[in-house]
């Protein structure tokens, strides 16, 4: 999950790291509010879950009230990237003298942790990408400031306080560890008043699995999920919304892209897919089905089940019971196979409109789909 | 009798025993075979799962059963602690099917195997199947037949179509390794592969491979030197790039994971290359059949 900017700075602020003063605002009047305090001498930012923003217009100085109200007017309910805006940090702006480009992230080949560092930070940084520099620390732990130290003069850096960039290095690689982050990075890492550090933006990237150890972010992560995302996570399944025609639901992630690589091929490109995962039961089905059919756009559904213990009698039973709930008379056709396949087949082929597949063959299923919606 | 991973000396412990997940899955274990000897949940020991003793530390499952391999069923958050006290007790084989294992603690945990030679599997895998001779795991007995195919897959439930397929055309196998779906994984298809190379009973390799990070391509160099024919099937090729499919390590980024690129890896590297689960066993019939005419 990528955690918001606000939350990211205050974080790292914890760390002794310095991050200008601001607040998250979402109408004008917080933001002319915000600014005020700040004598209209602010940075106005939106706040999207996306990089390349800078470049895309989304960050602003203003020097006055009514640079700070015409830009605020512009960005809020605007789009930024795809994304509409409805958060804006409003912060003091700092006099920046130069700005670098430092992050830490996990090496899933290596597991070393890396902390990667570049003299020349800002939007452009990916265009300077042959001079980031890279010190592997090993996996978990913590690296001696010495040791950066050491790489900086190594690697020639100059014109910025060796010992306070060496010790910013060495704590942003703790609290990348310490907050099971993925990606922490701060770009621009900025050279403001008397040569004095300071992070200007920062993204972080905790790993999904990691969320439940660290206070609040589970909360945080729901509210970036859209209405259907959200549904699917409480009874326990993963919802991806695409943007085809077929509802798609298979018990497992693998079986699932195989299942939608061959719709694809055939024209038939789907318009969601949910992954049961491991524990279904018939409850689970019944909102699973009743989720996926919840577009409009969906024209037919897949669904392609494995009950290696599951039991696809209650997964049947799912099945039948949302389509009685809603009246869907949509094609479905339903490949299942595994525990209790026979009981499954016979509460599902008396239902009309449902297609029951017995074989092996997924594109037996993707024939029978395509025969049925053409 | 010796196999891939697993032989008659066996003598494994499920860690988690007494939890839901791991109490129902001991039952399949022990009807496919008889690899298990015992349980391990702390505060739980004196009890009896499926006819196994359990009791509270891997330290007692060896010193009582002679354990010498664990399959871990603990809750996420637990497994590296798991992993530890196996490798403590100087388990040298560790299979870790549970699922949302944080990955930093598989980091870790890969760390530590490697400077204690202990091999491990998974996290989020459904294990080991070798019929004839039994599972750890989660992988369903019903779609193995004895045979010379070796299967090694990222994904449980492909693996499981690929597998119904290979038997339902006669292809019986050899032995099946789920590796797992995560991102980091502590054996990947590079560290499977010389396994089934070796064994003289396996006549040709499948690999169930998908979209995210690069694993296939790390295995090309090893592919390139085995004499035995290996097939692929490459799933997520048609979806879109910057979404996550169920597998936390399904992921097409910036940085790569994209199915051309495996694809295009895997074929210079000589392997050939399935569409889907049903030309598997259609590719292996050409493969096999040129190499009797040899």
């Amino acid at each position: 999950m990528i955690i918001q900017e606000d939350y990211a700075k205050a974080y790292l602020s914890k760390y002794g790291i310095f991050t200008p003063k601001g607040s998250i605002t979402s109408t004008l009047a917080e933001v002319m509010d915000a600014a005020a305090k700040l004598d209209f001498n602010v940075v106005v930012k939106a706040i999207i879950p996306s990089g390349g923003r800078g470049k895309a217009g989304g960050v602003r100085v203003c020097r006055n009230q009514e640079e700070v109200e015409t830009y605020a007017k512009e960005l809020l309910g605007g789009t930024i990237l795809g994304h509409t805006v409805s958060k804006v940090l409003v912060e003091e702006a700092v006099n920046i003298e130069a700005e670098l480009y430092a992050a830490v992230h996990v090496d899933n080949v290596t597991g070393f942790t890396n902390i990667l560092f570049n003299p020349n930070g800002g939007v452009d940084v990916e265009s300077n990408s042959d001079e980031i520099k890279i010190i592997q620390v090993e996996p978990g732990a913590d690296i001696p400031v010495f040791r950066v130290r050491t790489m900086l003069n190594r690697w020639g850096i100059k014109d910025v306080n060796l010992e306070e960039l060496a010790h910013f290095l060495a704590t942003l690689c703790r609290a990348s560890t310490d907050i099971d982050a993925t990606l922490l990075e701060v770009n621009p890492l900025a050279v403001v008043d008397n040569g004095r550090l300071a992070a200007l933006d920062c993204k972080c990237e905790v790993d999904d699995n990691a969320l439940i150890r660290h206070n609040g972010f589970k909360e945080m992560q729901r509210e970036t999920f859209s209405e259907r995302e959200l549904k699917a996570s409480k009874f326990g399944v993963s919802y991806v919304p695409l943007d085809g025609q077929i509802g798609v639901i298979t018990s497992g992630a693998g079986l699932g892209m195989a299942s939608m690589d061959m719709l694809n091929e055939r024209g038939l490109p789907p318009a969601n897919f949910l992954d049961t995962g491991g524990g279904i039961s018939e409850d689970m089905l019944c909102q699973a089905l009743k989720l996926v059919l919840e577009p409009p756009e969906v024209k037919g559904c897949l669904i392609n089940l494995y009950g290696g213990i599951n039991r696809m009698k209650e997964a049947a039973n799912g099945i039948a019971k949302a389509l009685k709930e809603t009246g869907d008379q949509r094609v479905i056709v339903a490949k299942i196979l595994g525990n209790q396949q026979e009981e499954a087949w016979d509460i599902l082929s008396v239902i009309p409109h449902v297609h029951v597949i017995k074989v092996f063959q997924t594109e037996t299923a993707v024939d029978k789909l395509e025969e049925l919606l053409r | 009798m010796e196999s891939i991973l697993l032989d008659t000396e066996t003598r494994a412990v499920v860690q988690g025993i007494t939890g839901k997940v791991g109490r129902a899955q001991t039952h399949w274990m022990v009807e496919a075979g008889e690899l298990l000897v015992a349980g391990v949940t702390p505060g739980k020991g004196g009890q009896e799962v499926e006819g196994l003793p359990v009791y509270n530390s891997v330290q007692d499952a060896v010193k009582n059963q002679g354990v010498n391999t664990s399959v871990i069923f603990v809750p996420p958050l637990g497994v590296q602690d798991a992993v530890s006290e196996a490798i403590d007790a100087g388990i040298k084989l560790i299979v870790i099917v549970t699922e949302y294992v944080p990955v930093r603690d598989t980091i870790a945990i890969r760390h530590r195997a490697q400077l204690t030679g202990t091999k491990i599997i998974g996290p989020n895998c459904p294990g080991l199947f070798v019929p004839g001779l039994g599972k750890l795991g989660i992988m369903p007995a019903s779609i193995f037949q004895k045979g010379n195919i070796g299967v090694i897959g990222r994904s449980a439930t492909l693996s499981y179509e690929v597998i119904g397929n290979l038997t339902d055309a006669g292809f019986g196998q050899t032995a099946a390794v789920g590796v797992g779906g995560d991102p980091v994984i502590c054996t990947e298809f590079k560290d499977t592969l010389p396994h089934f190379e070796d064994d003289p009973a396996t006549e040709a390799v499948v690999m169930v491979c998908e979209i995210g990070g690069s694993a296939e391509e790390r295995a090309c160099d090893f592919i390139s030197t085995m004499k035995k024919p290996v097939v692929a099937l490459v799933s997520g090729k048609s979806l879109p790039p910057g979404k996550r499919f169920g597998h936390a390590g399904a992921i097409v980024s910036e940085s790569g994971g994209n199915a051309e690129k495996k694809i295009e890896a895997l074929q210079r590297a000589g392997v050939k290359i399935a569409d889907s689960p049903e030309q598997i066993p259609v590719i292996l019939r050409q493969l096999l059949r040129g190499q009797e005419s040899e």
